[in-house]
């Protein structure tokens, strides 16, 4: 929400000599930043107001009539019309030959059915206005022939649109826009209109605040036998249908507009509705009331309200009742102006989710010296529009409200913004912002205007000081060199990028997913037990926050794959979270289709289990980080192909492929492997210890063995690592097969030894003892060695 | 020497230069090497004649070796020589045959790419910390206290409207913005501070130009000095720095609840006529500095926020912010 004011409005309050883009400039660089400037020209040039003189009906045609207009000039136009209302006797909007409507239509001499038509009489929509009467509009009598339409319907015009930060309530009016422009332009408020003061009158019931500490002042006025069907003003309406406030009735149209243009939220009761004294109290718990908008609450003790000694008639400064408010057969009214305190009217507003324009400005705050006035103006305002007499009426004033003294020194002003502002640009800047104060020993003792609620300290002083000097006119300094550095050396995030650069490196894309997801992807990889869950999400879809980042990728991998992409290798770092609301960091990459990138030279093959095994082993010794990979069951995981990653007993992250079910789901036909590791851990990797290495050859041997299909190779390993032979560097599986020669569920395995002593060549006598070692070492593993 | 000695050494002459002749003429290996063994094979002629040694009286014998020797190593040399060249020779017409059509198409390693995000925090990070500036990421999750209530953001304060809030409770929510690692820094350290928080950010905003979630970068300096002339000589720099451009920036009044005085900064690129709204920036209230315990008497503060998405889609030209998270490798192949 913001402000909007029309040029003609701002006229009637302002002397000004800026053009609008100019008021726009000035007020956008005030802080009052300009949401959108238009014209409300509907752009019907050569639409002019016309007098009918002569309405007889089309010799031809039944539903025509043929019409003598005159325009303001000497010679009267022939027009043919098809409206039913026109008649002679009454003004009209003519577009006149040449005229180009807003819907395109171009007025031509013509002859309708034989009768001459020099133009034609226009109905509100014809001439580009917003109205759904379909009927040629029927303009004020008396009104200047000949005069452009736009012009005489005041639509020769501008809106401006201001967004209004919160801590200016003031600006939330006609009065406060002005005010604003005039403190920063040379343009000049015009003479405050003069208005009647009522006073005090006995009136027919009490009035009590027993609330005092949330209620400054309560005024209100009651007004008898009003006609709820006169005319109102044409400003009025004129001025809400173009800030585009729409009309109730007129004595709440009334009080709207007197809001807009003065900032004081009002409220008018049906008197004969409200029944014996009134009350402002705090509602008692449970204390029900059904606002204007048909909603019933029910209130608890917080809820600020104004009572009548039977009900709730209203909830302070945010909503009416809807059984006291003005109807059509209303002939009595209670008109309340008051300044509630901006935290009550808060309260209310959260507690029962309730918005309105008076409230919006009692948040943000209203000025209190002017609740009366504004009381008696809109007294004065209804009667002269509707008639009535005043009745009675009555002001509750707290009085006590001892205006508080800001202290603002010279110094203060410099050690923020970091230059000198003179004593002179200061007494300027709070002449412009309206306050009274004095000056002593280079402090300023200021005594904040009362429509300035957000001026309470001396902060507050030095940012007006700021915006009187021109934040444009800030003098551009040297960035100073002699701060001494403070940031940390980056580690842990290093040693994440060292990550993200190898899985870029080898082919992985790096996506951004969304923390939260559906229920149905949590529970693929997670249990209810362990859901965190936004109270307001923005879509059902997007309502439990991610516990892995597997259910993003797997999704990104389905979405690319739908849209006929292959071979998706992704990754992402990010944040996962528990049911607590703990959060850790996660890095998560998955591969799925062909391996590398199948060319004229190479034929591909498609991605494995043992793929982004390796991958991840690369990765990690980066970092000196060796790995353990122990079988597991994870769910959403081929019950088959899962393992936890451990490193040094500690378990840190999982890999494995998507269960088959889960693909099928995501339309996927190939399988994905995925892997998880926690960053926490990794980001905290220790520095690499340098070990000494050899220098003297290597001597490789092959050993190919029989062992039944179900041996894992970590078995193998194993029990030669068991010889602690410092020698044997290295065991390299080179294959692994099975033929029609073997005995059934048995595979032949080749498996090439390393050896390389750190300080002498090794003979070949030594490493055939070691390869005795090794055979015995199996055999008695139930491996049969085959050469 | 005696005529007998004379004539074998003629002899030997002549088929020297008749050899060195035919190696001259050769044009293969092949034929040099049977050139070689017609001449210094075992049966070879120089060979044969120099068997005749045996049969030369002894004070012949010396000068008919060194005669005998010197024609055999001229042979050997010129074998050499063109034995050499045609190998060259050889290589070369080898190489010749080898030609490539190198018009053919490479054969790409797959690469993969960095999310553009990703690229511009880094960028940022790199650029902050050559100003001295520390880097955290915080919590997506925060509590009430730190995400508003500290910030100078009391339950009722209308600014929270600015904020559309997820909740997980009364208490709990995901944070609107990356300031509350900012709280949770200046409640463990204390000043000078100078540091940027950065990272994903949420609000419970359906309009379809905004994303629910984004990522945001604010920066916090506190200091005794710290002042918003300073400030904005950081931006200029930062601006610069980080479009690699001769950006303009002006400033703007503005309202935040942590800071006053509060300013939009605009942007502008070179050539271009059009300010940009990207950043707001302020000197941190009094008010914040309570609730986290340093004194506002001895220490002020500025503080800046920008949108990372925002930064990421000006620089690389992305029209669309909802492109970001539908991770299509068509979009993300590009960066």
């Amino acid at each position: 929400m913001g402000i909007k004011v029309t040029r003609k409005w701002l006229d009637s309050i302002v002397d000004t000599q800026l053009s609008n883009a100019e008021i726009g400039r000035v007020l956008t660089q005030a802080g009052l930043e300009l949401d959108e400037l238009h014209s409300l020209d509907p752009g019907c040039d050569g639409v002019v107001v016309g007098y009918v003189h002569k309405a007889i009906k089309h010799p031809n045609a039944d539903k025509l009539s043929v019409c003598e207009v005159e325009v303001g000039g000497a010679s009267r136009l022939n027009i043919v019309c098809g409206c039913k209302t026109v008649k002679a006797g009454i003004y009209v909007a003519v577009a006149t030959v040449g005229t180009l409507l807003p819907n395109g239509l171009k007025i031509k001499k013509s002859k309708l059915r034989g009768e001459v038509s020099e133009g034609m009489l226009c109905s509100a929509s014809e001439i580009g206005l917003n109205s759904s009467s379909a009927g040629i509009m029927h303009l004020a009598e008396n009104s200047k022939l000949g005069e452009d339409i736009a012009k005489h319907l005041h639509l020769d015009d501008t809106l401006f649109d201001f967004d209004v930060t919160p801590n200016r309530g003031d600006c939330l009016s006609l009065h406060g826009v002005a005010r604003e422009l005039v403190a920063f332009s040379d343009s000049r408020l015009k003479p405050e209109l003069k208005t009647e003061s009522y006073q005090n009158k006995d009136i027919s019931c009490a009035v009590k605040v027993s609330a005092p500490e949330d209620v400054l002042v309560y005024s209100c006025a009651i007004v008898k036998n009003i006609d709820l069907s006169a005319k109102v003003d044409n400003f009025i309406v004129e001025y809400l249908d173009k800030i585009g406030v729409g009309s109730v009735n007129n004595v709440v149209d009334i009080a709207n507009y007197l809001m807009y243009e003065q900032g004081q939220p009002f409220h008018v009761f049906d008197a004969d509705k409200v029944a014996g004294d009134i009350d402002v109290r705090f509602a008692n718990d449970g204390e029900e009331v059904t606002v204007i908008t048909g909603e019933k609450l029910s209130l608890d003790k917080d809820a600020l309200v104004i009572a009548d000694s039977e009900k709730i008639i209203a909830i302070a400064g945010l909503m009416g009742s809807a059984d006291s408010c003005v109807d059509d057969s209303t002939k009595n009214i209670l008109v309340e102006s008051a300044h509630f305190s901006e935290t009550v009217i808060a309260k209310s507003c959260r507690r029962y989710k309730l918005n309105s324009d008076s409230a919006y400005r009692f948040e943000r705050g209203v000025d209190s010296k002017r609740t009366v006035l504004l009381r008696d103006r809109l007294v004065e305002l209804i009667i002269a529009n509707l008639g009535g007499d005043y009745s009675g009426g009555l002001v509750i004033d707290k009085k006590d409200s001892t205006d508080s003294k800001v202290l603002l020194g010279l110094a203060y002003i410099k050690k923020v913004l970091g230059m000198d502002v003179s004593k002179d640009n200061v007494v300027n800047c709070l002449e412009k912002v309206g306050a009274k104060f004095s000056f002593n020993d280079d402090v300023f003792e200021i005594c904040s205007p009362s429509w300035r609620s957000d001026l309470k300290l001396p902060i507050d002083y030095v940012e007006e000081v700021l915006r009187f000097s021109g934040y444009d006119n800030i003098p551009k300094i040297e960035l100073n060199c002699s701060i001494k550095p403070l940031s940390k050396v980056r580690h842990a995030e290093n040693n994440v990028n060292k990550l993200k650069n190898f899985l870029v490196a080898n082919g992985l894309h790096e996506i951004i997913s969304y923390s939260f997801i559906s229920e149905d992807d949590f529970l693929n990889f997670a249990t209810k037990k362990d859901k965190l869950v936004l109270l307001n999400p923005i879509s059902k879809n997007m309502s439990y926050m991610r516990s892995t980042l597997v259910s993003g990728l797997l999704n990104a991998v389905s979405y690319n794959f739908k849209r006929q992409k292959s071979n998706i290798k992704l990754f992402e770092v990010g944040q996962v979270f528990g049911a607590s609301g703990a959060s850790s960091t996660k890095i998560s990459a998955c591969i799925q289709g062909k391996l590398g990138t199948e060319d004229w030279q190479n034929k591909s093959r498609n991605v494995s289990f043992y793929d982004l095994k390796g991958l991840l082993q690369s990765m990690l010794a980066i970092l000196g980080i060796d790995l353990d990979f122990v079988p597991t069951s994870l769910q959403g995981f081929h019950p088959g192909i899962a393992a936890n990653i451990m490193t040094n007993g500690n378990n840190i992250g999982y890999i494995g492929s998507i269960h088959p079910q889960l693909l099928k789901q995501k339309d996927l036909v190939s399988p994905v492997f995925i892997f998880e590791l926690d960053l926490t851990e990794l980001a905290a990797a220790k520095i690499i210890n340098f070990k000494p290495y050899s220098k003297f050859p290597v001597v490789k041997r092959d050993l190919s063995i029989l062992v039944d299909s179900s041996t894992e190779f970590s078995g193998i390993t194993a029990a030669v690592a068991d010889l602690k032979l410092i020698a044997l560097r290295k065991i390299d599986l080179t294959d692994i097969y099975t033929d029609d020669n073997m005995e059934d569920g048995q595979k032949s395995v080749t498996i090439s030894f390393l050896f390389q002593d750190i300080d002498k060549t090794l003979k070949d006598e030594v490493v055939n003892i070691y390869m005795d070692k090794i055979i015995a070492a199996l055999q008695k593993i139930n491996v049969s060695v085959r050469s | 020497m005696d005529n007998t000695v004379v004539k074998l050494i003629s002899n030997a002459k002549e088929i020297e230069s008749l050899a060195i002749f035919s190696i001259e003429k050769s044009t293969s290996l092949d034929d040099l090497e049977q050139i070689r063994v017609i001449n210094l094979g075992k049966s070879g002629s120089i060979t044969t004649i120099l068997k005749k040694i045996a049969t030369i009286s002894s004070e012949s014998k010396n000068a008919f070796g060194k005669e005998l020797n010197i024609i055999k190593n001229n042979i050997k040399a010129a074998l050499d020589t063109k034995k050499i060249m045609l190998e060259q020779q050889h290589e070369q017409n080898i190489l010749a045959k080898q030609t490539l059509d190198i018009t053919l198409p490479g054969v790409n390693p797959a690469h993969g790419t960095y999310h553009p995000v990703s690229m511009v925090i880094e960028d940022l990070k790199q650029i902050f910390a050559s100003y001295g500036f520390s880097s955290v990421t915080g919590s997506e999750i925060e509590d009430d206290f730190h995400n508003f209530t500290a910030l100078n953001i009391s339950p009722l304060h209308p600014a929270r409207d600015m904020h559309d809030t997820f909740y997980f409770s009364a208490d709990r929510l995901l944070r609107t913005h990356t300031s509350p690692a900012q709280i949770h820094t200046m409640q463990a350290e204390h000043p000078p501070l100078r540091m940027i928080s950065l990272g994903k950010v949420y609000r419970c905003d359906s309009d379809p130009t905004h994303s629910p979630m984004f990522h945001q970068l604010e920066g916090l300096v506190v200091s005794e000095n710290a002042n918003f002339l300073e400030m904005k000589a950081l931006l200029d720099d930062f601006f610069k720095s980080f479009f690699e451009k001769d950006v303009a920036i002006r400033f703007r009044p503005s309202y935040f609840p942590f800071t006053e005085p509060s300013a939009e900064v605009d942007i502008k690129m070179p050539g271009s006529d059009n300010w940009l709204e990207v950043m707001g920036c302020g000197m941190v209230h009094p008010n914040v500095f309570k609730h986290v315990g340093i004194d506002s008497a001895k220490y002020t503060g500025y503080a800046f926020g920008v949108g990372i998405d925002r930064l990421a889609m000006l620089k690389y030209g992305i029209d669309d912010l909802r492109s970001f998270f539908e991770n299509d490798i068509d979009f993300l192949k590009q960066f």
